[in-house]
């Protein structure tokens, strides 16, 4: 129903899940997550409308939206996972050896620009990286040349996924399936900041590791407590040798793993005037 | 005894009916709302503490089937009721030797100096006075019974109490709680006992020596007698509990909520001996074995007996005191279950040990893990589908084990061949009763609650319904969980409680402004597609600005003469040759024509 729920393509795999039409999907009968924080994966201005209902990945934003008394929360795990289980159903991963790290610079969006000192997180990156870095820069960071140039001259190789698009326009419905076969080429995930990718990427089987400059994003909302608060909740992830194990318990909780419906389940209750 | 003739009025009595005086005329304790005490449960506990060589008295309303019970058990019965047509109608239908008085008990007392060796006053010391007595306290009547008592007789008291959950949740005020027979305040006597220990010392006060207690379950009826230690220690959310709510969710009376969340944290508290329907307290009694150690409910079959074995609480069926169409009182408990259901011929003893399953959906559900629902749905899909006997299983019977989940006692049998997914629907339906009516928190949308959640409940117990079957299966599954609701005891209240009526109130005041919401979302919607598909005009009319501009450049000497060439390039050879001659040839005549 919100135009962000087709953010990244997830109202379309979800339709793909459900057997529905994926190129034009459904209206959801409410606000899908679309992206991993420490609040209810919304941030803390967001337009909800009276008796909306909330689709997140887990119970943990579910708790903790409880607090900004917003209701109506249930949880149906990340459509990442519902997509992982598409792709793998119709093309087992290939078994090819893996390389490298994928590295997320911590993105800005169409109303806030991340500001930090990009040198420096280069130089930490070339000390700590044991293969070549792919760096991955979301359109906002890529259509800004000063930025990409700087990367591409320190000898990484430069990916966008593409746009989420606004208004149900200019959405690359493909975002997700483009990082998820990235992630299953790279042997590591880093990023500045503990962000979806980063869970996105233990979940796709990489080594993670959050280090570097977490940068600020001008207009951000310290109403959920920001970085510091992240990385007091999860300092096991936190570090540039961090223990796997660990990750994958935490990224399989947040992603949503145990809420994963069957598509019969997940139908009438995600979409409007579709039974199940 | 100084026996009286009665009124003109009455028929003849029998040799078997005399008159002690004081009795009420017109008046009758066996008409409703507030019947004698009795049925199976009544009688099996007798059969327990009433000695089988004892002369006993039978004092104030009690059924026909506790009668009929001790004239087949003691050597001898005299009943006492206040009422005229009570006793007489009595009369006529006890076994030969059982002496029927009417009478009040102070008119009794006063014109006998008969002791009996057993006195069973089950109903309690409030229906024993009548109209004509003095007004007489509650320890005041027990003080009347005691002459009546042998030197180491038994005393077999029912004490109600006050501070029941029915009683503390009635929506009435207190002046009209009570029935007709409040001519004099009983309820506001300070001497009346308010608790187990009270009732208890009260015995030890006229020099009685204290025997075992029990816990009597149903106010207006009696559903049953529990152990007090076992009560005592209840597990909240385990079969004792379980009884005791549904004994008090079966009331009559108008209550202000329904009562099982003041039961249950009772329970939880440890309190639950404090908020039951009444207790029966015994003197006289061996304090020693087992006695006390049993408890009796009246099921639909008659009486089952509870007892604790070595793996647990155990229910089972006593046949002795099965009770007969002929000796049962019409109550509630007899109704017949409406075609689909039946009292089951012979209940299969069950362990009731452990949480019911209900109790563990309905905290899943309240804490929104779907997740952990969908582990126990899981288990519950196999524990139905492995089930052959044609028992009705319902969630609350159900209980969680050790092992998994275990069938539970049901005292009610289907009466037709149903199907595995036929009796999972009806448990979802009748579980879904408990969420929805009694407004619990839980985390599935307001519209996919009704058939659409039994849908998703039943994927979710491996029993997943095709589309094209669900409207014949849930039209069927609709009429078994309807008649086993009309068969359960508390299954619903008898009027609807005020919280949930005005939970009810904001409910719908909630979902309209959810629709309200629903409304706006769509709107949104149609904004946000609106903009979409004006984006998308913008992107056209540009485009379009652009063919033309382009059409326009078409028209001039320049570009035509850049369309040529472009043209001429892309040809082969020989297509240029001969557009080349063709154009030499032009250019030549046209210089001769000049």
């Amino acid at each position: 129903m919100h135009h962000h729920n087709h953010y990244y393509g997830q109202a379309h795999i979800l339709a793909r899940y459900c057997g529905l039409p994926d190129d034009v999907p459904p209206r959801i009968r409410g606000y899908l997550q679309h992206g991993w924080n420490v609040g209810d994966g919304w941030n803390p201005q967001h337009e909800f409308f009276d008796g909306a209902w909330r689709y997140v990945w887990s119970d943990a934003p579910m708790r903790r939206g409880y607090t900004l008394a917003r209701r109506n929360y249930h949880a149906i795990g990340a459509p990442w996972l519902y997509l992982d289980r598409l792709e793998r159903a119709v093309q087992p991963p290939a078994e090819e050896e893996r390389e490298g790290t994928l590295w997320f610079l911590f993105h800005g969006w169409e109303g806030g620009k991340i500001e930090g000192d990009h040198q420096r997180l280069i130089d930490e990156i070339r000390e700590t990286e044991p293969g070549p870095v792919t760096f991955s820069l979301y359109y906002t960071e890529y259509e800004r040349p000063e930025i990409r140039k700087r990367y591409l001259k320190a000898g990484f190789e430069i990916v966008s996924f593409g746009r989420r698009g606004f208004s149900y326009e200019g959405t690359d419905a493909r975002f997700l399936y483009k990082q998820r076969e990235a992630l299953l080429r790279h042997k590591r995930v880093a990023a500045n900041r503990l962000s979806t990718a980063i869970f996105y990427g233990i979940q796709a089987g990489c080594e993670a590791a959050v280090y570097g400059d977490p940068m600020t994003m001008g207009g951000e909302d310290p109403l959920f407590g920001g970085v510091s608060r992240v990385m007091r909740l999860w300092p096991e992830l936190h570090g540039k040798n961090i223990d796997q194990r660990v990750a994958r318990e935490i990224a399989a909780y947040e992603l949503g793993e145990p809420w994963i419906m069957p598509p019969d389940e997940l139908r009438p209750i995600l979409f409007d005037g579709v039974p199940s | 005894m100084a026996d009286q003739q009665p009124s003109p009025h009455e028929p003849s009595p029998r040799p078997a009916l005399s008159v002690a005086g004081g009795e009420m005329q017109p008046w009758s304790d066996d008409v409703p709302p507030v019947r004698p005490t009795g049925g199976p449960a009544a009688a099996a506990l007798l059969a327990e503490l009433v000695p089988a060589s004892s002369s006993v008295l039978v004092v104030g309303p009690h059924g026909d089937d506790v009668v009929h019970f001790l004239a087949g058990h003691a050597e001898t019965v005299t009943v006492l009721r206040r009422s005229a047509s009570d006793a007489a109608r009595l009369a006529e239908v006890v076994p030969a030797g059982v002496h029927v008085t009417a009478g009040s008990l102070d008119s009794f007392v006063a014109g006998s100096d008969r002791q009996f060796s057993c006195v069973v006053a089950l109903d309690g010391l409030d229906r024993v006075l009548g109209t004509d007595s003095p007004s007489l306290d509650w320890r005041a009547r027990l003080d009347l019974l005691s002459p009546l008592l042998a030197l180491g007789g038994v005393l077999v008291l029912g004490v109600g109490n006050d501070l029941s959950a029915v009683n503390v949740l009635d929506g009435r005020p207190g002046k009209d709680r009570f029935g007709d027979e409040e001519w004099h305040p009983l309820h506001s006597d300070r001497h009346r006992p308010l608790s187990l220990a009270d009732a208890q010392t009260a015995l030890t006060d006229i020099g009685l020596e204290r025997g075992p207690s029990w816990v009597r379950l149903g106010e207006d009826e009696c559903r049953g007698f529990l152990p007090i230690d076992s009560v005592s220690h209840a597990d909240p959310d385990g079969a004792l509990t379980d009884f005791v709510v549904a004994a008090a969710r079966s009331t009559s009376r108008p209550l202000l909520a329904a009562p099982d969340e003041l039961v249950r944290n009772a329970a939880r508290g440890g309190l639950l001996t404090s908020f039951v329907d009444g207790w029966v307290v015994s003197a006289g009694t061996s304090a020693g074995g087992s006695v006390g150690a049993t408890g009796y409910l009246t099921v639909h079959g008659g009486a089952a007996r509870l007892v604790t074995g070595e793996d647990g609480l155990r229910l089972e069926p006593t046949p002795a005191t099965t009770r007969t169409p002929e000796s049962a009182p019409d109550t509630a408990l007899d109704t017949p279950a409406p075609g689909l259901v039946r009292p089951a011929a012979q209940p299969h003893p069950a362990l009731v040990e452990g949480a019911s399953v209900t109790s563990r959906l309905l905290r899943l559900a309240e804490d929104e893990d779907v997740p952990g629902f969908r582990e126990v749905a899981r288990a519950l899909g196999q524990t139905v589908a492995q089930w052959s006997g044609s028992s009705v299983l319902t969630f609350d019977t159900m209980r969680l084990t050790d092992a998994g989940v275990g069938p539970g006692w049901s005292d009610l049998e289907w009466t037709e061949p149903v199907s595995t997914a036929e009796a999972l629907a009806t448990a979802w339906m009748l579980f879904q009763d408990r969420l929805t009516v009694e407004h619990r928190r839980h985390p599935w949308p307001p519209w996919v609650v009704g058939d659409e959640l039994i849908a998703i409940w039943m994927s979710m117990s491996g029993s997943p319904v095709p589309e094209q079957a669900r409207e014949t299966l849930f039209t069927r599954a609709h009429s078994l969980a309807d008649a086993v609701r009309a068969a359960t005891p508390g299954g619903t209240l008898v009027h609807r409680d005020v919280r949930a009526a005005l939970a009810d109130a904001d409910a719908a005041t909630h979902e309209l402004m959810e629709a309200r919401g629903h409304i706006f979302g769509l709107e949104r919607t149609i904004g946000f597609r609106d903009k979409q598909l004006r984006t998308r005009e913008q992107v056209i009319r540009e485009l379009r600005q652009k063919v033309a501009k382009v059409e326009r450049l078409k028209d001039q000497k320049a570009v035509r003469l850049a369309l040529k060439a472009r043209t001429l390039a892309t040809s082969d050879r020989r297509t240029v040759l001969s557009r080349g001659k063709r154009f030499t040839r032009k250019a030549v005549k046209k210089v001769i024509r000049r």
